[in-house]
């Protein structure tokens, strides 16, 4: 048997917020490891650290302690330029929130991140097309996001995550805030890209995601543990 | 929760939101206080300074231009902490619609917003006054240490306090709106930035399909934010319109007032007289710039008066281009009354009075001036006795239509054919031709001789040669370079410019700041999409480019409409005959360009912080 590659390496990784009269720690000791096409659902209560654990994957926080390799980046050492680039090329981003950009139309929202990577008007075009066609938000493409529903724009979210063809996605929440028949809608696509051989970070609650996933772990009080492999 | 306590407590919470509000509220307030001062420490200094000197006509420039300039610095602080306390409480709308959807009564959230934008805007005016009265004595005492500040004058207290005031109940009330308007809103409508920023319907305006998506963000977050952006190019039109004026206008009128003086007093010319006429010509001269004399001079005196050999022998000097022979006197003239067709009485009419007094009379041969006054009217004609060109304080000080009435000296009554700006005794001037006044006062020649050179020629040559001449003949016969006197004067009307031209550099850093305090507020409205776009792989160099664009297409709108309003305001209304060169045209051209490129470089400020921020610190909500 081939030993399997390693996409994401979390190593003793702890993190603390403080402030002024206070002290968080938010992470304690996780360990993890993630093989490449591999799909890894992190449940675990609210507060517990998944979006913190998330972000600091996806190299937008930085650990207090430990360390966090992502296909052989030391994140934690790269300056702000290099983990830009980075995510472009290597990560899709989806939030809790959706965090679509109020001034660009669906289409433009979906098209956003290729503009950094080089690629053509054209190539560009035929990519949104192919997302769109994906989530099915073809007749939306004119609209702006305050236009649309919470799940339409969860799958906005979904489109523009993987524009640049990412092979690492990390997804917080994804079904969160949606009804049953929109949920399924999402989990089909997470579905499709899993089939597509993509690595899958995600956070959820969601039984029918979780059913999807490899392995879920949960993280309880900053602590991360294995329910099945 | 006490109806004060929320306030106060929600003000303490969102440090970042109410720091750049109280910051950009009171740097508004610090820059206009400051340009309010300053420009009334200039304008009272200048007019200490010119008090009894600077002709009638010159004066008609000068006062117009000092107080369009007060009232644009005025005008431009008002619309700049108008802006500012809009969109402060624009910021706001979006917990009014929360405290709403909670069930908050109108009244109470009206209440609590309220209290807020008045512990806001206290605190912001009076830190703007303190700032404001601390730079201008700071910058004028610096100003007074490098000599570049003439003016002495001290301040009143009641600008500050009056200005203190003004800034604070013209804060409240414009900051009220959109409280008002939020409270009175329905809650779903409240919470929207669709609503509270006016972006309820999609613009027409369409971005180019081709541009870029930075560009197409940039745009479009102007145009959806139209409001606060019509607001702040408004406000930014009026600080180039301020900056215009007072560069443009006071460069234009700077060189216009400078031709005058030149003009008039000529430039290459030699004086020649005997001893005390000569010094008493220079006397009048400097009444221009060094205020009346009032001493007695008896030109009348035979001793004066230049022989015709002499006079012979200074034009056949190689070299003399011209030789302007004039009569100088002292004579009592006076008011003749003349008659001009009433519109309303349609009828004729006479106008003036019976007023008179002492003023120079100068006898002059019309085709042999070297001067070329700015005339209201034209200058005296060849063999013509009958006529007479009176200087502009004169013409202030006896006559009210000049142009149609005559001038009484010795019993005979001479038509004013024009009115003169002449610094020669501050203006108090006239001008008749040589053989009337010869005839007149009895006298059978001239008393001075103004020797024009040619411009090719060696000055100090010719002037070394007229000194031989006159040493030769008659001892008490001296020759004075008149240029001195001309650049004394010059010297004079550049002195009570180059004080208005320090305005546009702090209306432009009063601009800055506004400008700042703008990018600032949009830049943390907008503070979790930029953080957004950078957790998708954008590096912070491109949100830098998407605000850089913002600020870039505000202050390009803003300058172009202030400089073309500026430049038509000083062309068409303040400085009439203006003297435009192209030295000119490009000393105002690089004035701008750089008013432009430091108010753009400010704006770049707040981004460029903004950019090296941590990522999560801009991505999480405030």
């Amino acid at each position: 048997m081939t030993e399997k590659e390693v996409a994401v390496l979390v190593s003793s990784l702890d993190k603390t917020y403080e402030g002024v009269g206070f002290k968080v720690q938010v992470l304690i000791d996780v360990n993890l490891e993630v093989s490449k096409g591999e799909f890894v659902a992190i449940s675990g209560s609210s507060g517990s650290g998944k979006t913190t654990l998330l972000n600091i994957i996806g190299g937008i926080d930085k650990p207090t302690h430990g360390k966090v390799v992502v296909f052989n980046e030391d994140l934690g050492t790269r300056d702000e330029d290099f983990l830009a680039g980075f995510r472009c090329k290597n990560l899709g981003f989806v939030f809790q929130s959706y965090n679509l950009i109020s001034t660009l139309t669906v289409a433009e929202n979906i098209a956003f991140p290729m503009e950094w990577t080089g690629k053509n008007g054209k190539q560009i075009a035929e990519r949104v097309e192919e997302l769109l066609s994906l989530v099915d938000l073809t007749h939306r493409a004119g609209h702006f996001p305050f236009q649309l529903s919470g799940g339409e724009q969860q799958r906005v979210a979904l489109a523009r995550a993987i524009a640049n063809d990412p092979p690492l996605l990390l997804i917080d929440e994804p079904t969160g805030n949606l009804d049953l028949k929109t949920s399924l809608k999402v989990t089909q696509i997470l579905e499709t890209m899993k089939n597509r051989g993509k690595t899958i970070i995600v956070a959820t609650h969601d039984p029918h995601v979780i059913e999807l996933a490899h392995r879920k772990q949960i993280l309880e009080e900053g602590r991360l543990t294995v329910v099945n492999e | 929760m006490s109806d004060t306590a929320f306030p106060v407590n929600d003000l303490l919470r969102k440090k970042m939101q109410t720091s750049l509000a109280i910051l950009s509220l009171a740097s508004c307030v610090a820059s206009t206080v400051f340009l309010l001062l300053f420009a009334e420490r200039t304008g009272l200094g200048i007019s200490s300074l010119v008090e009894g000197k600077l002709t009638a006509g010159f004066s008609l420039l000068f006062y117009p231009f000092l107080t369009l300039l007060m009232v644009l610095v005025v005008i431009s602080g008002v619309v700049m902490i108008s802006f500012t306390a809009f969109i402060m409480m624009a910021q706001r709308t979006r917990d009014v619609g929360l405290m709403k959807a909670a069930g908050c009564p109108n009244g109470l959230v009206f209440g609590y917003f309220f209290t807020e934008l008045l512990v806001v805007a206290f605190v912001a005016c009076v830190l703007g006054t303190l700032l404001g009265v601390v730079a201008e004595i700071a910058c004028s005492d610096l100003l007074g240490s490098f000599g570049s500040n003439p003016f002495h004058t001290s301040i009143g207290i009641w600008t500050p306090v009056a200005a203190f005031v003004s800034f604070f109940v013209l804060t409240l009330a414009l900051g009220v709106s959109p409280v008002v308007r939020a409270s009175q809103a329905e809650p779903a409508k409240a919470l929207s930035p669709a609503h509270y920023l006016g972006l309820e319907k999609e613009p027409g305006f369409t971005v180019l399909s081709r541009s870029s998506l930075s560009l197409k963000m940039a745009v479009r977050t102007l145009v959806r934010h139209r409001s606060a952006t019509v607001r702040i190019v408004f406000c930014l039109s009026l600080v180039f319109l301020l900056v215009t004026v007072a560069v443009a206008g006071g460069l234009i009128a700077q060189d216009t007032s400078k031709s005058w003086v030149e003009d008039a007093i000529g430039r290459n010319v030699l004086l020649v007289g005997q001893r005390e006429m000569v010094a008493q010509y220079q006397l009048l001269c400097s009444e221009f710039y060094e205020g009346a004399s009032n001493t007695e001079f008896n030109y009348t005196n035979p001793k004066y008066q230049l022989t015709k050999s002499l006079l012979g022998n200074l034009s056949s000097i190689t070299g003399v281009a011209g030789l302007d022979t004039r009569l100088v006197v002292e004579e009592q003239v006076m008011e003749i009354q003349g008659y001009i067709y009433g519109s309303t009485t349609l009828g004729m009419q006479s106008v003036g009075d019976h007023r008179e007094g002492a003023s120079i009379v100068v006898g002059v041969d019309a085709t042999d001036v070297v001067s070329d006054w700015s005339i209201n009217g034209q200058f005296l004609q060849e063999g013509q006795t009958d006529q007479a060109v009176v200087g502009d304080s004169l013409s202030r000080a006896l006559f009210s239509e000049p142009l149609n009435q005559k001038i009484g000296i010795h019993g005979r009554n001479l038509n004013i054919t024009g009115v003169c700006l002449d610094p020669l005794n501050n203006g108090n001037v006239t001008y008749v031709s040589l053989s009337f006044l010869e005839d007149v006062t009895g006298d059978t020649g001239p008393n001075i001789a103004l020797v024009k050179l040619d411009p090719s020629a060696n000055k100090t040559e010719i002037f070394g040669r007229i000194s031989a001449l006159l040493q030769n003949g008659n001892s008490n016969l001296q020759v004075y370079d008149l240029d001195v006197q001309l650049s004394k004067s010059l010297d004079f009307v550049g002195s009570l410019w180059s004080p208005i031209m320090l305005l546009p550099v702090f209306s432009l850093l009063a601009a800055s700041l506004s400008l700042v305090g703008y990018v600032a507020l949009s830049i943390n409205e907008q503070r979790q999409e930029f953080g957004i776009i950078r957790a998708l792989g954008a590096k912070p160099r491109a949100v830098l480019k998407i605000v850089l664009t913002q600020s870039l297409i505000i202050v390009l709108a803003s300058y172009a409409l202030g400089t073309a309003l500026g430049i038509i305001l000083t062309l068409l209304i303040l400085v009439q005959e203006p003297l435009v060169t192209t030295f000119t045209v490009v000393e105002i051209a690089c004035w701008l360009l750089v008013g432009l490129a430091v108010t753009f470089a400010a704006s770049a400020y707040p981004a460029t912080i903004f950019a090296k921020k941590p990522l999560l610190e801009t991505i999480t909500k405030s």
